[in-house]
């Protein structure tokens, strides 16, 4: 198979549902479709119950790797053995992601993935799913993913990058991976043209105007390195301490492992856990280092902006802008960026 | 409005003025349009960027437990909060739980017409378009890039606010009376007789249904001024009671008990059905218990300091009806 | 020793139902359990359904029990206590009956179904009355059935996302 350099391929809008229906043939298909409460991703059969033309899921993907309940063993203590769950995965296509979600899981995958030992449970999900992004045209008034490093194209994490122009989508592999899918639905898609490139990247810088960098994020990273700065009192004044932020971020990652017992088996497993709770440090000698929102807001910002930076050398904003929209209080994290900058 | 708006931040900039307390809970504007912000202000000037207008929902009430837990000089301290009437029953079922002092707090009442319910709005417009919001006695004009979209107040309230009969504070230092009429409701909420009407694997079936979509975020908890644990039932160890996952067992079991430690102190604010990021109807649950003690106790929270609390006192000929009695 | 999930334990009646419900009975050391007592030494014949739980007083019962036992697999729940007016406590009694009471509403309203969580004064000269309070308790929870729906369930189930 002669690899061809390509600019990429386009397929035309009524030629989706083929589309679709050619990918279910190998792969199980994750995508927005419209729900009561908005967009969801949910099982695809058919292009039809697909809703492309969303702003963003209201849960992030995450939960497709990182389950939010997720049974890691279990035991039966008549047989007295004990039992590694496998989650049963096939191959699965998240198709119409957003390149903000992307790049996070990129993210998660350096959290997951990249030291000894791998989490098993994250990398056989991670391992059978490929990503097919869909780039952003219009964002939200929420949305500020130019100012933390992101992009409404933005690569990483994607297999395939896609772009809906005007009745039609251009799509480019970015991986092997990518390739590998394109290769399989050859026959929908037609090659692409430079008037298509022009198109896009028309619509990309459009996209960009819509969101006003609001911060330079090296700037704020490095002011952080002050973990005593006098701005976190007030900034913290009015949190709930709910924890919403941290289950709609697509990066934020903590976890909880409890052992539940039911007559006579068992089981241990993970959840989703919140550093914004006050038992979250809590240590057995009754301590908390953590102790008032104060200590537990500087943990949040300054995990995401600043220790990730030196950990694994991204912040972990995506600039989805999920936390802002949720948030009861409406606390905005642009707001206590900006805040956090102004001050001496 | 614009009146009820003055006159708070001049009345504010007063006490912080004259040091009569230490800091003010009210609401500014907040960083999208339709909603606001908790803000604490300690100075006349940040007195003036308080805002009063049909958004207002947030019950500031939750802050006042944990400022009272940790300041150091508890006699000396005096907090502001400015209290819509489901708010200032919040806060007198607070006094009588004795999570804060009446001398503590200055009690800025406010009489109010009910709050709109932005996320009632924002479901009716392209969320992403609107640039603006203004609000006269009875609609809410909604701007955007394609122009403009008027919405009845009444058709898009906060659902509890549609029940209120206490729209004037129960308790105050200072009532700042709007031009509109306070809202007094004349029929009986309907929300539990009509849930009661259906059979019961319905209702079950009905509570599944909304529950299934929870995500065991405690925003409804963190939001209730009335959930002040320090350590929440649903996050003890010892003994643990019940699972923290999302299974759907958990999650009933953690929203029935959540809920019935409610009983008798709901104010029926709206706090925790606003909070909730998955729209769960958890009206349809709660005000079955303000019913209920209403009915069986005569019982309403927030209205007399002077009135205990139906679960902590009890009467010698209480009804025991629902016991049994073997033949 | 029994499988876990069997609902058939115990032994089976003559009719064609073989369920037997097990039901957690919390019964108040002084009042309940001493009639309980009573009508074991009495020899009076009640089904075996009952698990029981002894508490100082019905006040002790935190709605938390009851849920957990509902949880736990238990098909039913009985809370007993002393009449008003004789708890050794005083007034426990009294703070219970206003909790239960809401309580009980409060889980029909949900649509568990009011059988199954009873409420019951038992003095501790009544042993007759305790038979007949299992008989009827039990009666009441076979009718209903076992309690499957909310049933804490662990067994190794992939769950999507």
């Amino acid at each position: 198979m002669v690899k061809k350099e390509r600019l990429g391929v386009i397929l035309s809008e009524s030629r989706l549902p083929e589309f679709i229906a050619s990918l279910t043939e190998t792969y199980r298909i994750f995508g927005p479709s419209k729900k009561d409460d908005g967009e969801s991703f949910a099982d695809i059969h058919k292009s039809e119950e697909l809703a492309l033309d969303y702003r963003n899921t209201k849960m992030s993907s995450k939960g497709f790797f990182f389950p939010q309940t997720e049974s890691l063993m279990w035991y039966d203590s008549t047989d007295k053995k004990a039992k590694q769950d496998k989650p049963e995965v096939q191959p699965t296509l998240l198709f119409g992601l957003r390149p903000c979600d992307a790049l996070a899981i990129s993210y998660l995958d350096k959290v997951f993935l990249s030291n000894e030992p791998q989490d098993p449970y994250y990398r056989q999900r991670r391992e059978a799913t490929k990503i097919v992004c869909l780039a952003c045209n219009s964002p939200s008034p929420t949305c500020f993913c130019t100012s933390v490093g992101c992009g409404p194209d933005s690569e990483n994490g994607a297999d395939i990058m896609m772009y809906k122009l005007n009745d039609r989508y251009f799509m480019k592999a970015l991986t092997p991976g990518g390739e590998e899918i394109l290769t399989k639905i050859d026959a929908e898609t037609e090659p692409a043209t430079s008037q298509d490139i022009v198109e896009k990247d028309d619509l990309v810088n459009k996209a960009c105007q819509m969101m006003k960098r609001f911060v330079d994020i090296d700037e704020f990273k490095e002011k952080l390195d002050n973990f005593q700065g006098p701005w976190w009192e007030k900034l913290a004044q009015k949190c709930l301490g709910c924890g919403i932020c941290t289950y709609f971020c697509p990066t934020c990652h903590c976890f909880d492992v409890t052992d539940e017992v039911v007559r006579q088996s068992g089981r241990r497993v993970r959840t989703w856990d919140s550093c914004m709770y006050p038992l979250f440090t809590l240590h057995a000698s009754g301590h908390n280092p953590r102790p008032t929102e104060r200590e537990r807001m500087r943990q949040r910002i300054m995990h995401k902006f600043n220790y990730a930076d030196k950990y694994y050398s991204s912040i972990f904003c995506v600039g989805c802008g999920r936390c802002i929209v949720h948030c009861p209080v409406n606390m905005d994290i642009r707001q206590v960026i900006t805040q956090i900058m102004e001050e001496r | 409005m614009k009146q009820a708006e003055h006159e708070i931040r001049s009345n504010v900039g007063k006490l912080l003025k004259q040091k009569n307390i230490d800091v003010f809970i009210g609401y500014e504007k907040g960083s999208l349009p339709l909603r606001t912000s908790p803000c604490f202000v300690s100075s006349e000037k940040e007195a003036r960027k308080l805002i009063w207008n049909s958004f207002c929902t947030n019950n500031l009430a939750v802050y006042l437990p944990r400022i009272m837990s940790r300041v150091k000089n508890k006699g000396s301290t005096r907090v502001g909060i400015i209290c819509k009437g489901c708010d200032s029953r919040s806060l007198v079922e607070l006094i009588k739980e004795k999570q804060l002092a009446r001398g503590q707090i200055y009690i800025i009442g406010i009489s109010c017409s009910g709050m709109v319910d932005y996320k009632k709005i924002l479901s009716q417009v392209n969320s992403d378009e609107v640039i603006g919001v203004d609000e006269t006695a009875d609609e809410i004009t909604v701007r955007s890039k394609e122009g403009e979209r008027v919405f009845s107040k009444e058709e898009n309230l906060c659902e509890p606010c549609r029940a209120c009969k206490h729209a004037v504070p129960t308790v105050y230092d200072m009532l700042i009376r709007t031009a509109q009429q306070p809202r007094q409701a004349t029929t009986p909420d309907p929300t539990v007789h009509d849930f009661l009407m259906k059979p019961r694997e319905e209702r079950w079936q009905i509570l599944e249904q909304e529950l299934s979509k929870c995500i065991r975020c405690y925003a409804c908890r963190n939001a209730c001024p009335n959930c002040y644990c320090k350590e929440c039932f649903a996050e003890q160890t010892k003994p643990r009671w019940f699972g923290v996952t999302t299974d759907l067992t958990d999650i009933i079991f953690y929203h029935t008990i959540r809920i019935f430690h409610q009983a008798g102190r709901c104010v029926d604010c709206g706090a925790c059905i606003r909070a909730c990021p998955m729209n769960i109807n958890l009206r349809l649950f709660t005000r079955m218990l303000v019913d209920e003690v209403k009915e069986r106790f005569g019982y309403e929270p927030g209205v007399s300091a002077k009135e205990v609390q139906p679960l902590a006192t009890f009467k010698t000929e209480d009804r025991q009806d629902f016991m049994i009695e073997p033949e | 020793m029994e499988q876990s999930d069997d609902k058939t334990i115990g032994q089976s009646d003559n009719k064609t139902n073989p369920f037997e419900p097990r039901i957690l009975a919390f019964l108040c050391n002084w009042c309940s359990y001493a009639g309980a007592d009573l009508a074991g030494v009495s020899r009076f014949q009640y089904p075996t359904t009952f698990r029981v739980i002894r508490v100082p007083c019905s006040g002790r019962i935190n709605p938390l029990y009851i849920i957990k036992a509902l949880q736990s697999g238990f098909d039913g729940v009985l809370v007993s206590g002393c009449h008003p007016g004789d708890c050794h406590y005083i007034s426990g009694n009294y703070f219970a009956r206003r909790r239960f009471a809401l309580l009980k509403k409060f889980l029909e309203y949900l649509g568990i179904e009011p059988e199954r969580v009873q409420f019951s004064w038992v003095s501790a000269a009544e042993g007759a009355r305790f038979a007949k309070v299992v008989k009827k308790v039990t009666e009441d929870i076979k009718r209903c059935g076992p309690l499957e729906y909310f049933k804490k369930n662990i067994d190794s189930v992939e769950r999507e996302s």
